[in-house]
């Protein structure tokens, strides 16, 4: 788990990794001993297959909601934008 | 002077890409930290943070489908707090800026504060500026509205043609229940009507989403409005809708400017 974790992270923080052609990628998943079926899932920028060997489950990434204003004193512009700045 | 209580709370983002864009200060925030807390939108990007830091606490199984969003915000935003109370320096880790489309850091960082304890929030990258980067859009040529999708239907907003318009959460455009985590084609074609108030139908849309890994390639998907329905959309998904007329120029400044030019 962790040489592959760490190999993102590389290839992330990679200016030369993340441009880099398949043949230099391959290369560098062989010398990190990076299994095979997730170095041809990389190289085939299949994520579904990593996450499914790796990550497994239903990762939510919703982290807002749309709250109804509980109150409106009127419907003008002006009551509408004090009525937010109490909210913020 | 008074101090603050012992415990504390940072709320730092990790950016979109796997070790892409943590910042050192978001780094130094997770590792000096008692205990971390991490909502991000990957599972690979969890098991990248678990690795900083021996006491990672993930904030996803306060998520489920049909459960109100809102009692899952509050449930993390009290884990949290309780390890703030405990006198502990707590760090909360979300996926691109914490501050942005994030209720739970805005409001841990509230309540900490009422409560008397030093909190702060460090900015991350964003998915807004992932967009720029990767759609080549530049918020200064011609302005560039954002809003909350559901939020945009729900409410007369004031949409100005002449600029971007982005609507985030366009995966789950239309719930009402705050509970479901996607939509569907009727909701889809709602928006559309929406949007046909401001554009035409054949107006070309962009459906974007952001590489969470290094090795995957960001979502840009562009297709005429009509057929954003058809569309198959995540929670990740955005919509970016281009300009759809020329900017209006304003002859009655344009001349109150020109004579100040001429007075000075």
């Amino acid at each position: 788990m962790s040489n592959i974790i760490d190999f993102l992270a590389r290839m992330g923080a990679s200016a030369t990794m993340r441009t880099s052609g398949k043949a230099d990628l391959a290369n560098e998943l062989t010398a990190c001993d990076v299994e095979p079926t997730l170095a041809a899932a990389i190289l085939a920028g299949d994520d579904a297959t990593l996450r499914d060997r790796l990550a497994p489950g239903k990762f939510f990434g919703i982290q807002l909601d749309q709250e109804e204003p509980e109150e409106q004193e009127d419907g003008d512009e002006e009551s509408s934008v004090r009525f937010a700045q109490r909210r913020a | 002077m008074t101090e603050a209580a012992p415990g504390s709370l940072a709320c730092v983002g990790v950016g979109m890409t796997l070790g892409s864009h943590l910042t050192p200060l978001a780094r130094s925030h997770i590792e000096s930290a008692d205990v971390v807390f991490v909502a991000v939108s990957d599972g690979l990007v969890e098991q990248w943070v678990r690795q900083m830091h021996r006491d990672v606490r993930s904030l996803q199984a306060f998520y489920a489908d049909d459960k109100p969003r809102q009692a899952t915000y509050r449930e993390m935003v009290d884990a949290m707090l309780a390890e703030v109370r405990a006198g502990r320096k707590v760090c909360g880790v979300f996926y691109g800026h914490p501050g942005v489309f994030a209720q739970a850091p805005h409001e841990a960082i509230a309540r900490a504060r009422e409560g008397g304890y030093a909190a702060r929030m460090e900015p991350g990258v964003s998915s807004e500026d992932c967009l720029y980067a990767d759609l080549g859009i530049d918020p200064g040529r011609f302005g560039c509205q954002h809003f909350e999708a559901t939020q945009f239907m729900l409410n007369r907003r004031r949409v100005d043609p002449s600029a971007w318009l982005i609507l985030w959460q366009v995966g789950i455009a239309g719930d009402l229940s705050g509970g479901r985590f996607e939509t569907d084609p009727g909701r889809l074609a709602l928006l559309v009507d929406v949007l046909a108030r401001h554009y035409p139908e054949t107006h070309e849309v962009v459906v974007y989403r952001a590489a969470t890994l290094p090795f995957q390639e960001p979502r840009i998907e562009r297709m005429p409005l009509a057929d954003l329905p058809r569309a198959a959309l995540g929670m990740s998904d955005t919509l970016a809708v281009p300009p759809g007329r020329a900017l209006v120029p304003d002859p009655i400044v344009r001349e109150r400017l020109a004579a100040l030019g001429i007075q000075t």
